[in-house]
């Protein structure tokens, strides 16, 4: 289940344990209707991760967009290896905070 | 006197799958991963690696390849010949090869990219092998993966 935090001005989005094709279009609708405010200041808490797919990336990828035009931030944090391996093997890491578990 | 025959450790298998063009057959996609993992004793990661690749395979076939509306079969196969892991994923649907899409440029920031496309970039990436071929109007899309014996 993901979970929406809210505390010191930051905005923190914890995802569930798996980002996948069937459930892909219900945390884009949670992490979209985070994103009116300029100068948002966004973290994907990915610390229950376990699996994402490219369904999850392109949800990555838009946020990203939408970050930049509203001039806030966005950083993903205590992602597993094998799911940094992913975000590195698609140009993610070059272009945006990521820190590992 | 009892003689014990050991196995000389080369796990071999074979399996299929059978599945309708509807996304929640998906879940019988990741069983039928983690049950070849289980068997062959992958590690964590491959096993992960092989649940984005036949997810991302599937879900295309899935969404593109049938008319909406339209209730079909895909077929997915997995053999294992103690070196190579290999799937095949069949369907009947309009021709498609996926090796033919373009990479995206994963130099450029993703928020100045196009939106999507990376799953297949995935496939191709984990996946030693992948290969598309057209035969008697099904799509046949194979897929190899060298695994290191332990």
């Amino acid at each position: 289940m993901t979970q929406i935090i809210k505390k010191d001005g930051k905005t923190i989005i914890k995802t569930g344990a798996r980002i996948d094709t069937m459930n892909a279009g219900e945390f884009e609708k949670e992490i979209s209707s985070l994103l009116h405010d300029g100068g948002i200041d966004l973290e994907m808490d990915c610390s229950d991760l376990t699996y994402m797919a490219s369904s999850g990336l392109r949800i990555i990828q838009k946020t990203m967009r939408t970050v930049m035009q509203l001039k806030g931030q966005f950083k993903i944090t205590n992602v597993a290896p094998e799911i940094y391996k992913v975000l590195t093997m698609t140009g993610f890491t070059k272009f945006m905070r990521v820190e590992q578990k | 006197m009892k003689i014990k025959i050991e196995s000389n450790n080369t796990k071999l298998m074979k399996k299929e799958l059978k599945l309708k063009n509807q996304v929640d057959e998906l879940l019988l996609v990741n069983q039928f991963v983690d049950e070849i993992g289980e068997e062959l004793g992958l590690d964590m990661e491959l096993l992960m690696n092989l649940n984005l690749v036949m997810e991302e395979m599937v879900s295309n076939v899935i969404f593109y390849a049938y008319p909406e509306g339209t209730i079909a079969d895909i077929e997915l196969s997995a053999e294992y010949d103690g070196k190579t892991l290999t799937f095949m994923l069949s369907d009947q649907g309009k021709a498609f090869d996926p090796t033919q899409k373009e990479d995206p440029d994963i130099d450029l920031n993703p928020s100045e990219r196009q939106i999507g496309g990376l799953g297949i970039y995935i496939v191709k990436n984990i996946m030693n092998e992948v290969t598309y071929q057209r035969l008697e109007g099904k799509n046949l899309l194979t897929m190899t993966k060298d695994i290191e014996n332990k």
